[in-house]
């Protein structure tokens, strides 16, 4: 009885901020609320909705781009290379630039974007047309012109720096004798990557494409505060599309019920999403010694 | 090394190309670092220059950003060291509730069998896909109920409900590997389960704990969406508010304003990243903030 | 013993009655984000203050006290603030009177969150018969008035006369833009032919001659006006899609784009960057300008004199799109309304009344670049002696329309942004192409609301 004692505050907390609202949600997504928060039921009137809403598949499409994107390029592959290479350098620069890296995850999610927002501005006061300027070129319109991009790579090198430190850990981790004898075997580089890292450290590279597809999934403050989702919804995600929806200025009337709609499919997909990892990366044996800085 | 000693000839090809490649590497490094190496750089540059030229070459030195420290850019705007206090209090408050929670839960998942364990265990993933910053609409009903409306203990609370569940996970981990034979010998000398936690296991236990406090505070002290959606009064405002306030509708602000205050947030973090790297490069599986 | 007692208790109280006062707190809501508008939470202290006044003379043993805030963030935040905390439905939480854009009266009136004024109004005939009769046009829903002007403005453009002189314009011609624009004569064409003239005299970049706010706003409506069309429908009160006149405003965008004079990245350029550019002179027409702007430049971090913007700068209401035809200016009056939550909402609407002093509003209208909401400011000295005031008042006042009072206006006004005028400006659509995106989207959410009109 203790037990629970000590595992209530835990418990209390987790019930009153992720399950009972999820459910709040799962049930307001029924409702047509808005701006004049009357709570009437319409069956599946918000669903319906969504199949018509014309915007969804462009939504769909930057969403799975985003995602997968961000995920491939920066938080594993990139992830990866900064560990093998922070690993092999040294330990002082090793440690310097996964500190580097690790920077932008702990910036205040509104500095990271006012930087950014001064890196890509349109006009020739920011940095990339600033240099553009410099030798006589004309301005680019970058969030234009590529909003995928944009935010891949400004969610990316936040999220790279996840992936390396796990990655980079892992790699620790492997017993030296084991390099040492690929080394004298006369391994390059190279093949000691291939033939004896990455089969070592193929747990904790599961793990992170796993934890951090859902992640990315339902992540959207960056985009909010670089992009807003646009030009035209062009950068604009799933999750931020339900924000929008919900709090912006977007809508006057604050459609909560659709939004709250299109917040369950999410929260339905990543809970399929989780079941489904857990079948196929067998997680289960993850859970028994779920201290990565071992293994 | 020993290798040299058979095969003499192959030594100094194998050094050269060992040399080549730690330049490939070095190379590719500050390559890739480069925009953040520039970004972080503007802050400091811009916090203490006027205008720039072409964008990034500035124009003289001023102090002249710095004198919202003591009057506020706008009248409406809260004094700047009320707000850092908030900022503190956020950060110390998400900080001190998580640490206590997943510590105490993490003990008893790690240490007890229990009816649901596994299921605990397993929701902390399942959680993470709850996407709780789109779940914002059910949160502000939540805390209108409990009447933490428009206050900082009602940020603090979602905030830390959010983190708790991997900070229990990385806990768990640091509980593991205090054997049980620590514990055994404190429980048979007579000692409370309690005290067995409070004077055994949790000295045991300090970079773990270390490790989740310092990721409970960057998170509280870096707060956005719960605190601009649930905070309206001044008085609660932190220095993420008063950053919003200057970018705002992207309407009254200049870049000299907005790098000073940035720097100026970015002092803490700074620090503490200096002095508790050792701590952040231990850390296990799911205890980075917020994900990704 | 016990009478003792009771005795004491009873002295006591009477002596606690005579000597501590009753305090009324009233609470308010406030908004700039322009700084300068500051004298909306201002003008409320000092109506508060001249009723203690009023009160110390009487002998009454009531104070009132305010307690206003000012937001300055954006205006998207501030009524997202304003819309959690009404629901509520509690007093606690919610402010006697809140003060915001007028578009906001039909959502809060639908949803019961403010009280109707007609009542109160009559009370006051002094003040009130004084308003303008048009801005009582932008309070009212569903027969009722439910907000009190705090002010309005007009839009417009403004110009560079230095950068129109290098390019040749005669000082004549410069300084006549806005009579012939009022005449009709000048139209949105020489909007454009003045562009390509500064684009092709050099006199400044390409993309840098015709700029326009990067944001959603009522401005965006003046085209649909210009162009011949309507908003809303007078019969039923449902909102209009005038498919031909929106067409002709985003074939009007793409051409500013297609010839060079506007960037197709004009939605990404932030505000700041805006304003220092046309008033350092990199730009040569703020297309949708306002008559609050003027204010801004002249403060931090723009710093321009007054006299260098009379100089260089110029204004006119939005020229008319046809030769003959009449210039527009929409005007977006700034309301207060007293909240259903309130406890004292006589008293609330009585600083309401003061706040609207003559001498009080015209301190915010200078100060804050905003126009008059009462007939007698005119012959106020100093907002009689306002130049700016005056020629705003002037060239704008007969054009002035107003956006449509409907729950869904804003999101009108957001999605002929977001949804048509960017994709045609960024390129991702035609003209067409997004006539449809735009008539999709406002079906999706207005449903019956929405009236398609050829």
């Amino acid at each position: 009885m203790q037990g629970f004692l000590f595992l209530s505050p835990g418990l209390l907390l987790i019930l009153a901020f992720f399950i009972i609202p999820a459910v709040v949600t799962a049930v307001m997504g029924f409702t047509s609320l808005d701006y004049r928060f009357k709570w009437d039921f319409v069956g599946l009137g918000n669903y319906y909705r969504m199949v018509r809403d014309y915007l969804i598949p462009r939504i769909l499409v930057n969403t799975l781009v985003y995602t997968f994107g961000t995920l491939g390029i920066f938080n594993v592959t990139f992830g990866l290379i900064l560990a093998l290479l922070t690993t092999s350098v040294g330990e002082r620069a090793g440690l310097f630039f996964r500190a580097l890296w690790l920077l932008p995850r702990f910036t205040p999610p509104v500095v990271y974007a006012a930087i950014w927002l001064w890196i890509l501005s349109p006009t020739k006061n920011g940095l990339l047309n600033g240099l553009r300027a410099a030798v006589g070129l004309s301005p680019v319109a970058w969030i234009s012109q590529h909003p995928w991009g944009v935010i891949i790579i400004t969610n990316g090198i936040i999220g790279a720096s996840m992936g390396m430190l796990v990655f980079a850990s892992a790699i620790k981790a492997i017993p030296r004798d084991y390099l040492w004898a690929a080394r004298v075997d006369g391994a390059s580089w190279f093949q000691e990557v291939r033939h004896i890292i990455l089969p070592l450290i193929r747990w904790p590279l599961m793990f992170i494409t796993a934890y951090q597809t859902l992640s990315l999934l339902t992540s959207y403050e960056y985009i909010l505060l670089i992009t807003q989702g646009g030009p035209f919804h062009a950068s604009e995600v799933w999750s931020l599309y339900a924000y929008n929806l919900a709090f912006s200025s977007y809508s006057g009337t604050y459609p909560f019920g659709y939004a709250a709609a299109l917040a369950t499919v999410l929260v339905v997909i990543g809970a399929v999403a989780s079941v489904i990892y857990w079948r196929i990366f067998k997680f289960r044996e993850m859970m028994a010694p779920p201290r990565i800085e071992t293994v | 090394m020993g290798t040299s000693r058979y095969r003499p000839g192959s030594l100094v090809r194998q050094q050269r190309k060992q040399k080549a490649l730690k330049a490939g590497m070095y190379t590719f490094l500050v390559l890739a670092s480069l925009p953040i190496i520039v970004g972080y750089l503007w802050l400091i540059v811009g916090a203490f220059s006027g205008n720039f030229v072409f964008g990034f070459v500035p124009q003289g030195f001023t102090l002249e950003n710095w004198s919202f420290l003591w009057k506020p850019p706008s009248p409406a705007w809260p004094n700047i060291w009320r707000t850092v206090l908030n900022t503190f209090i956020l950060a110390f408050g998400v900080t001190a509730v998580v640490v206590v929670v997943s510590t105490l839960g993490a003990y008893v998942i790690s240490r007890m069998q229990f009816p649901g364990r596994s299921l605990i265990l397993a929701s902390t993933l399942i959680l993470h896909a709850f996407p709780a910053i789109t779940l914002l609409i059910a949160l502000y009903y939540i805390l209108r109920i409990l009447g933490l409306l428009d206050t900082l203990i009602g940020v603090i609370l979602v905030r830390a409900g959010l983190m708790v569940p991997f900070s229990i996970w990385v806990m768990k981990g640091f509980f593991d590997d205090v054997p049980w034979d620590i514990e055994m010998s404190a429980l048979v000398d007579g000692a409370t389960r309690f005290q067995t936690f409070w004077r055994v296991m949790l000295p045991l236990v300090g970079p773990g704990i270390a490790a989740i406090a310092i990721f409970a505070f960057m998170s509280g002290w870096a707060e956005f969406i719960f605190l601009v959606t649930f905070v309206r009064s001044p008085d609660a405002w932190t220095l993420t508010s008063y950053i919003n306030a200057i970018i705002g509708n992207y309407r009254f602000t200049n870049y000299g304003l907005l790098a000073a205050v940035s720097l100026f947030y970015m002092v803490p973090v700074l620090l503490f990243f200096l002095f508790t790297q050792k701590f952040l490069m231990r850390v296990t599986v799911g205890g980075l903030k917020g994900g990704r | 013993m016990k009478q003792w007692i009771l005795v004491i208790g009873l002295v006591t109280l009477l002596g606690l009655c005579g000597f501590a006062q009753q305090e009324i707190v009233i609470k308010a809501w406030t908004v700039g984000p322009d700084d300068p508008s500051i004298t909306r939470k201002l003008n409320l202290e000092a109506a508060v203050e001249r009723l203690n006044k009023y009160l110390a003379v009487v002998g009454a043993d009531v104070r009132v006290k305010i307690e206003a805030t000012f937001d300055t963030t954006t205006w998207a935040d501030y009524k997202r603030n304003n819309l959690l905390a009404l629901q509520t439905g509690d007093p606690e939480k919610i402010a006697d009177i809140i003060v915001t854009g007028h578009e906001d009266i039909g959502p809060y009136a639908e949803a019961g969150y403010i009280i109707p004024l007609d009542d109160l109004i009559a009370k006051y005939p002094e003040v009130y018969e004084d308003f303008f009769p048009a801005l009582w046009e932008s309070c009212t829903y569903k027969g009722q008035i439910w907000g009190i002007p705090q002010d309005t403005e007009a839009r417009g453009f403004y110009f560079r006369k230095d950068l129109l002189r290098v390019a040749g314009y005669s000082e004549e011609f410069i300084e006549s833009i806005p009579e012939r624009v009022i005449a009709g004569e000048f139209t949105l064409d020489d909007i454009v032919d003045i562009g390509q003239k500064l684009v092709e005299a050099g006199v400044v970049e390409e993309g840098y001659a015709v700029w326009h706010r990067p944001t959603p706003g009522t401005d965006w409506f003046q085209f649909v006006y210009d162009f011949g069309g309507t908003l809303q429908d007078p019969e039923t009160g449902k909102l209009v899609l005038d498919k031909s006149a929106v067409l002709d405003t985003l074939n009007f965008i793409k051409r500013l784009v297609d010839l060079g004079l506007t960037p197709g990245a004009m939605s990404q350029i932030s505000w700041p960057e805006i304003h220092s550019s046309f008033s350092d002179g990199q730009v040569g027409i703020f297309l949708t300008g306002g008559s609050w702007n003027w204010a801004e430049w002249q403060r931090d971090p723009y710093n321009k004199s007054e006299d260098y913007l009379w100089d260089n700068v110029g204004f006119a209401p939005i020229p008319a799109a046809q030769p003959g035809g009449e210039p527009v200016s929409v005007s977006h009056p700034v309301v207060h309304l007293i909240t259903a939550a309130s406890r004292h909402p006589e008293l609330a609407f009585l600083v309401v009344t003061l706040a609207s002093a003559v001498d009080l509003n015209t301190d915010h209208a200078i100060g804050s670049g905003h126009l008059a909401i009462r007939q007698s400011q005119l012959s106020y000295e100093p907002y009689a002696g306002d130049r700016h005031a005056k020629r705003v008042s002037e060239l704008c006042a007969p054009f002035s329309r107003f956006s449509p009072n409907h729950p869904s206006a804003p999101f009108y006004w957001d999605a002929l942004f977001r949804d048509a005028i960017v994709p045609v400006e960024v390129g991702a659509l035609s003209p067409q192409a997004a006539l449809e995106n735009l008539i999709q989207r406002l079906k999706g959410e207005l449903g019956e609301e929405l009236v398609v009109q050829e």
